[in-house]
């Protein structure tokens, strides 16, 4: 009898992270980024502000400081708390089976792209394309709901926020833009 | 002052457009509630950049109702699917899902929504008693009790009924040092901005709250797959005959909303515990012919009554506080704060028609949910039926489109995104997000209230246990530390008692 292939080598079904120990200990690595960032401020900008010292209400810099060393202790703990619990993360969110994680980061890609070419297209010409090719990312193949929703989903959001709210949506480049 | 209150509100609710919007709010909150994986707080991210266009209490009232109706919503699927559209509704299957399966689906929708709204009613009139009251002891706070007083309520959202409290601590602390960001409201200086412009008044807490919750959620629907199914709903009616069982009921339905007010204005506890606790509490006082589990109509009053009382029962801290019962009050609370009105005793010294405009809002949402959810059923339930490949963009244009309403800044869409990738990373390695946004909400209070207490301290930090006042609330908050911290095993014994109850 053929012995079921496993998961996939970069994420472990069921879990959603990957089975390398050091990912377990991402989030704290990632988060001591910003205590850094907090203690550099404080070292440079801040102090040559006049902000890193004197009274309470002058010292904008004690209060964040305290924050990062606080933030810096409690990750400590949790990457003690991780390595004595063993190889589950307590807490972690499972994905759902089946997963899907190349679909997901195309999504997450395309979102990217949008932002990117909402001021260069303009929302009108942005918008459908956008919205068409997240639904061919999700697998849609109607036909109808492929030319319906992208259209019905610009105009909808063209009425609510130009036509109720007064927003002006950004008409790129070519200032392509409808007067409501 | 209640009764005052709610005369001084009915001037600011009393117009045709704010009561539009309540039913409005009410409406989208059940369809929201409905859809599995979504929720209330979904429902009031998604439509807050939009209700920033409206007065005030016009758009707490929408907020309100969202709230209202999400905490609701969730029954039908569990009752019709076996799958809890909410959280929060995870009890209700217990016996909701049995009385479907005996064909009484209609009764059982009927009896969770006129349950809600009973329960949400009274959750609202004690809402209504205890608010100005707690917003009158608070007079007599100054800035040690209200740092105290933040902190309390942040931690006590990090660790109580949290798997990993340490997990819940580090978000909450990240939340407060992302509120740092930006320009010091107390000396004005540049904090953390980098030499970009944009930061000076720090990140949008709606782009913060959009990009955790709304894109990191469609991130995990992508991931977890089934986008093109269509589950298969059945027709259901629903009979008025529903509120004939209700009354069979008065004793569950009563005590069931007080419990449910209880627990929701304890900062952390919120829906589902007083849904799960109602529960119990009702099986036992119940008779074993009532058949709890099996079907028991006082199973669904108990767990439906509470759950939307419990939405009252937040806003109590968060209205007479300032301190947010759960994520959803925390982006209730930053919106009235972005009106230019502050929660606390504030709010009921100068803004009295702000608040029973607020009050009027969820007592009527409550009605409107009857009424709502009695008509249009069937509306919600072919909302079951949508595939989530027709959703998921949808909800992502209204959250690229909502924030990027809110400024015209293409700078906020950016953070929107940043804030979805690390809530996503975050989810995955079970890091809860909730504190993130009570963090950033509670930042800057929590940061003046702080430095004002070392500037009028002789002593430094000794003015945090000199005071009595100060020295019990940080007292309580070291006893829910303590909690956080061996409450896993206590908390495990109850669930297994628990299960061998039901």
């Amino acid at each position: 009898m053929a012995r079921s292939k496993p998961p996939s080598d970069a994420t472990q079904l069921g879990s959603g992270l990957p089975k390398h120990p050091i990912w377990r200990h991402m989030p704290a690595v990632l988060l001591t980024v910003p205590c850094g960032l907090v203690f550099y401020e404080a070292a440079t900008t801040l102090t040559e502000q006049g902000y890193a010292s004197g009274t309470p209400i002058s010292n904008a810099a004690l209060y964040p400081r305290l924050l990062a060393g606080v933030l810096l202790a409690l990750l400590a703990l949790q990457v003690v708390s991780d390595v004595r619990s063993g190889p589950e993360a307590a807490g972690a969110e499972p994905a759902a089976a089946p997963d899907r994680p190349g679909q997901m980061a195309y999504a997450a890609l395309g979102m990217v792209a949008y932002v990117l070419l909402l001021p260069v297209l303009g929302f009108l010409l942005a918008t459908p394309v956008f919205v068409l090719a997240l639904l061919l990312t999700l697998g849609d193949r109607n036909p109808v709901t492929l030319a319906a929703l992208p259209l019905g989903v610009t105009l909808g959001c063209l009425a609510v926020f130009q036509g109720l709210f007064n927003v002006n949506l950004p008409r790129g480049l070519l200032g392509i833009a409808v007067n409501l | 002052m209640g009764i005052d209150a709610l005369i001084a509100g009915w001037e600011l609710f009393g117009t045709p457009l704010a009561i539009a919007m309540t039913i409005f709010g009410c409406f989208l909150g059940l369809i929201i509630g409905v859809m599995p994986g979504l929720g209330p707080l979904m429902g009031i991210i998604l439509l807050l950049p939009a209700v920033f266009h409206l007065p005030p209490v016009a758009a707490m009232g929408a907020l309100i109702a969202i709230f209202v109706g999400g905490s609701c919503g969730g029954a039908v699927s569990a009752i019709v699917l076996r799958i809890p559209g909410t959280p929060i509704a995870a009890a209700t299957l217990l016996d909701g899902y049995p009385m479907a399966q005996k064909g009484r689906a209609g009764e059982a929708i009927g009896l969770a929504i006129s349950a809600s709204a009973v329960g949400g009613i009274i959750g609202g009139i004690i809402l209504i008693a205890l608010a100005p009251v707690l917003a009158d002891f608070a007079l007599r706070f100054g800035p040690p009790e209200y740092f105290a007083l933040t902190l309390l309520g942040l931690i006590a959202i990090a660790v109580v009924g949290r798997e990993a409290p340490l997990k819940g601590f580090i978000t909450g602390v990240l939340g407060l040092l992302i509120a740092t960001i930006g320009t010091d409201a107390i000396s004005n200086a540049q904090r953390f901005t980098f030499g970009h412009f944009e930061l000076s008044s720090g990140f949008h807490i709606v782009a913060i709250v959009v990009g955790l919750f709304a894109v990191s959620e469609v991130l995990f629907q992508v991931r977890g797959g089934g986008l093109l199914e269509a589950p298969k709903v059945p027709r259901v009616r629903i009979s008025l005959f529903s509120l004939v069982l209700l009354l069979k009921h008065p004793v569950n339905l009563v005590r069931s909303s007080a419990i449910g007010t209880f627990f929701g204005s304890l900062p952390g506890a919120g829906g589902v515990i007083s849904a799960f606790s109602s529960y119990a509490v009702a099986k036992a006082q119940a008779r074993p012919e009532d058949g709890y589990g099996e079907g028991a109509e006082g199973g669904v009053v108990a767990t439906e009554a509470a759950n939307n009382a419990s939405a009252g029962g937040t806003l109590i801290p968060t209205m007479a506080l300032g301190v947010p019962g759960d994520a959803s009050a925390a982006v209730l609370m930053s919106a009235l704060i972005l009106f230019g009105y502050f929660p606390g005793p504030e709010l009921f010294e100068q803004n009295l028609d702000v608040a029973g405009g607020m009050f009027l809002a969820y007592i009527f949402a409550n009605v409107a949910l009857a009424g709502l959810g009695f008509l249009m059923t069937p509306v919600f339930l072919s909302v079951l039926r949508l595939r989530k490949v027709h959703l998921l963009p949808v909800v992502v244009m209204l959250s690229v489109m909502g924030t990027f309403a809110l400024q015209s800044s293409v700078f906020d869409l950016w953070s929107m995104l940043g804030f979805g990738a690390l809530g996503y990373f975050l989810r995955l390695h079970g890091y809860p997000l909730a504190p993130i946004v009570i963090g950033v909400v509670l930042g800057p209070i929590c940061e003046s209230n702080f430095r004002r207490s070392l500037l009028i301290s002789r002593d430094g930090l000794s003015i945090f246990w000199e005071r009595e006042i100060t020295f019990t609330i940080l007292l309580v908050t070291v006893l829910v530390v303590l909690w956080g911290l061996v409450g896993k095993g206590v908390s495990r014994w109850l669930k297994r008692q628990f299960q061998r109850a039901t």
